[in-house]
Order: structure tokens, then C-alpha cells, then sequence
């Protein structure tokens, strides 16, 4: 089973970095196990961010400049992350710019919540 | 479940460019995960994304795959085992939690984990995973491994050798023992000692000298000082005569016969012209142990009489050899310092009276003065 997928993850990677927590195992399946279970992580939050941008791209019908296509360029941007890792359980709030006071910025996050 | 609510506060003040707050030196394994990730959001659909956003993604699954691991590691400690099992990893998973709706089965205890529903969506998802095209896998050669290994290549071949000459209770994976030169005691080269004890006798004697000296200077001051009005600098020896009016002028008691030498006549106050340093010295010296002969005497006569003083400073200056010269006699001081104070009680007594009694006692001390000179040396 853990051969035929895909990896896109590459196993020294993931080897490096379970040994850096500790978690040490001579068994290479284990570690093709956690690979796989980090791609199908990482699948499920790209697809969960490109649902919240289709939707994002499809509610506002202004005309039809450019969102006919509908996808022509669909942008990962950190408003969609935040969205998609919200429901995985991770926190990601991301300001839209620095300003000199605190509270200048926080008011379109606030909104988003 | 989702026990991994980490506050991802940090991932959001990684803006604008390149995200460089959360990596710590593992820069190389983050650009593999951003490679990986940017390969995956390109199958998922993407056509770009913010650079921002994607090492936000980057950070995540770094934080994931150390949250596995660290929590597979964590059960098989509480197993009792070092190693981890596949058990003890999809123990993790389901504690992490793949999504925050749970997966099937979540709710039934006592099951065997092999059917955990964890299991059963990793093995949905790869099986839709391969309708994936088969992307550039990117095959990456193990670089993270280049860790400083101790025991590399170089020197295993020292830790080989060390075996066979010996040191085979020593594991290879050890690395090898440093330059001998570092950890061998070898002897130092001793200076002959001759030379040495020499060199030690001549500093000690030296020492020994200056402690000497410095201890009779001491004596000397701590004599000197000891009694009232009199000036220090009139016993001690003076490098130079300025010295002997300063300390004069340093407040002790006005003392008509210990004035500095001033020329007659000069001031009224001061009858007795002090004689330069050595005969100063030799004159209270003369006066000393006669006074000190006569101290009870005196003192019963009432201070002041300087018939007395008269009549004995005729009389006992032979006896005295004593010269408080450049190197001394604290003795001599004592008696010196005694006889001042005999001294003092009549100048300060009756200041008027004794004026004309005090130009007769310093024209006999003048007169004494040449007198000691006579006196051989000591």
C-alpha cells in the first residue's frame, strides 16, 4: 500500500525531522506511514484553501472582467489558509499590514472571525 | 483530538517576505517542505499562492510531522519501549486528529488500532491518491544525514586502528580519542634547581631587609607619636628638613623647645634654635636619659621648674651615646618622647615667666650642642 503513493514528501525529510523528536525507528514503513499521513495533511488543507477561494472567486458576481473563468488565477492567500487550518485545529492569524499602532490592523480580522 | 491547537500567532506575524521567524537553523529542510508543499498545492489546483502563505503551510507541516513523532515516541515510553511500533504511531495519529470532525470509529474503546478509522482513511486517501498523475517525486538524496558525525569517515580509521592496538573495549561508534598530545601528561622541563634556590635565598633576604627597615621606621613613628606634642619629625629621620616642619605644622602642641630651627631672634616664641638634624637629635638624646633619670623628681617639683631642667641639662648629657641618626634606636625615642613631656608641662604652665628662664635653657643647649658631636658614634 505504501508503495504505490505518490511521495511527495520525501523520506529523509521526514526521517530528519522524527529524529529531531524523538521518535526513532529503524523500521522504514513507519516512517512511509508518517509521510503519507503528512501528504494526506497536507492535501486535505490544500483542498480545503482552494474550496474556500473557488468560493471566494464565485460569491461576488461583479461583471465579467475576470471572473468568468472563474479560476484563472487562483491565489493561495493567507485569508483561505487561515480559513482551511481553522477547521484542522490550528490557529493562523495573518496581519494584512504593519502599522504603528496595534489596533490599526486588527480590524479586518476581527471582521473575518 | 485536535490536541494541536498550536497558537499559530507566531505563523501569523510571518508576513511579507520569506516567513524567516519560525526556522531556526533548519533552513535545507525547509526548503525541501517548500518544495513538497508548492508540488502539492500545484496537484491540488493552485495556480500560485502568496510566498507568505506558503510557509505558513511549510511551518504547519513541519510542527505536524515533530507533533507525530514526538507523540509516537511518547506512547511507546508509556509502553515501556524505546523504539516505536506502527501501533504507537497510528496511536498519534488518532490523537491528533486528521480532522476536527474525527474519523470513523473514534468513539469505540477497545478495539484493535490495526482497524482504527485513522487507518482506514490513510488507506481511502492513498488510494485516491493515485489518481494523481505521477508527479516529479523529487527523489532527494538522504542531505539531512550530513550531520557532524564524531566518527566520520577520518576517523574511524583511528577508532579501528585504537581497536586493534588495544582499545577494543571502546564501540566504533565512538568517535576517536584527540591527539595524544592533549591528554598525555608528559614531563615539563624542571629548571635546574640551583639556579633557583639562589635566586629564592637572595628575594628572601631582600624581603627580609625591607620588612626590617620598614618595621623600625615604624617603631620609630609609633614612638614618636606616642607622646603628645611631640613632633614625629624631630626623632624620625628626615629626608629633608621641610618634612619636619610640616609635620610641625600638622597641629601638634606648641612646644618652645621643639620649634623648628629658626633664626634667633626671628620669633620670640621659639627660644631654642634647633640644631640641624643630627644634632637635634643628639641633643634630646643628650637630655633623655637624664630627664628620664629625674622624672619622678621633677614631676614632684612641679612642672615648670626649669631649674631643674637648668641643672640637669649640664649635667647628664656624657652617659648618653645615643645618636638617632639613620637608623635607629626606638629606644632613644621613648626616652626622648618621655623627656618632651616633662617639657611641655612648663611651657604651657607659665608662658611669660619662663621666657627669659628659656633663653638661659637654649643658651645651654646651644652651648650642649656642640658637646654631643664629641660624643663617639653609635
Amino acid at each position: 500500500m505504501l508503495g504505490s503513493v505518490v511521495r511527495k514528501i520525501p523520506d529523509e525529510l521526514v526521517e530528519h525531522y522524527l529524529g529531531r523528536s524523538g521518535f526513532h525507528c529503524p523500521d522504514l514503513r513507519l516512517t512511509r506511514l508518517v509521510a503519507v499521513a503528512t501528504q494526506k495533511f497536507l492535501s486535505d488543507i490544500a483542498s480545503d484553501s482552494l474550496q474556500h477561494c473557488k468560493a471566494r472567486v464565485a460569491a461576488p458576481i461583479k461583471d465579467n472582467k475576470s471572473k468568468q473563468p472563474k479560476d484563472k488565477r487562483l491565489v493561495l492567500t493567507m485569508d483561505d489558509l487561515s480559513k482551511a487550518l481553522r477547521e484542522h485545529g490550528v490557529n493562523l492569524k495573518h496581519p494584512e499590514y504593519f502599522a504603528d499602532s496595534p489596533s490599526a490592523g486588527m480590524a479586518p480580522s476581527t471582521r473575518e472571525e | 483530538m485536535s490536541a494541536w491547537k498550536a497558537g499559530r500567532r507566531s505563523g501569523g506575524d510571518m508576513s511579507g517576505g520569506g516567513g524567516g521567524g519560525s526556522g531556526s537553523g533548519d533552513e535545507f529542510g525547509r526548503a525541501v517542505a517548500r518544495a513538497a508543499v508548492a508540488q502539492a498545492l500545484e496537484a491540488a489546483g493552485f495556480d500560485c499562492a502568496h510566498r507568505s502563505a506558503v510557509d505558513a503551510v511549510v511551518d504547519v507541516l513541519l510542527r505536524y510531522i515533530t507533533h507525530l513523532g514526538r507523540s509516537a515516541a511518547f506512547h511507546a515510553n508509556l509502553a515501556g519501549r524505546a523504539l516505536a511500533n506502527e501501533l504507537d504511531v497510528i496511536q498519534a495519529l488518532e490523537e491528533v486528529g486528521n480532522d476536527t470532525d474525527g474519523f470513523a470509529g473514534a468513539a469505540a474503546t477497545g478495539r484493535c488500532l490495526v482497524g482504527s478509522g485513522v487507518v482506514r482513511d490513510l488507506m481511502a486517501f492513498v488510494d485516491s491518491k493515485d489518481e494523481v498523475p505521477f508527479a516529479r517525486p523529487l527523489p532527494r538524496f538522504p542531505v539531512q544525514r550530513v550531520q557532524p558525525q564524531p566518527s566520520a569517515s577520518p576517523a574511524v580509521a583511528v577508532a579501528v586502528a585504537g581497536r586493534e592496538a588495544g582499545m577494543r573495549h571502546v564501540p566504533e561508534w565512538l568517535p576517536a580519542f584527540p591527539d595524544p598530545h592533549t591528554y598525555v601528561s608528559t614531563e615539563v622541563w624542571v629548571e635546574p634547581p640551583a639556579t633557583k634556590d639562589r635566586v629564592d635565598k637572595v628575594e628572601q633576604a631582600r624581603q627580609r631587609r625591607k620588612a626590617e627597615k620598614s618595621l623600625l621606621s615604624l617603631q620609630r613613628r609609633l614612638a614618636m607619636a606616642g607622646a603628645d606634642g611631640f613632633r614625629p619629625a624631630v626623632a624620625v629621620v628626615q629626608d629633608s628638613a621641610e618634612k619636619g616642619k610640616e609635620i610641625q605644622a600638622a597641629g601638634t602642641k606648641r612646644n618652645p623647645f621643639l620649634e623648628p630651627a629658626l633664626p634667633p631672634g626671628e620669633k620670640d616664641v621659639s627660644e631654642v634654635d634647633m640644631p640641624p638634624e643630627k644634632k637635634k637629635l643628639s641633643v634630646l638624646e643628650a637630655f633623655a636619659p637624664v630627664i628620664q633619670a629625674r622624672t619622678i623628681r621633677e614631676i614632684d617639683a612641679g612642672a615648670g621648674l626649669d631649674q631643674n631642667q637648668r641643672s640637669i641639662v649640664p649635667k647628664e648629657r656624657a652617659p648618653v651615646h645615643l645618636k638617632l641618626g639613620f637608623e635607629k634606636k626606638p629606644l632613644a625615642a621613648a626616652l626622648n618622647s618621655r623627656a618632651l613631656d616633662l617639657r611641655e608641662d612648663p611651657s604651657f604652665l607659665k608662658e611669660e615667666a619662663k621666657d627669659d628662664k628659656k633663653r638661659r635653657a637654649g643658651m645651654i643647649l646651644r652651648a650642649s650642642m656642640e658637646n654631643p658631636q664629641e660624643l663617639p658614634q653609635l
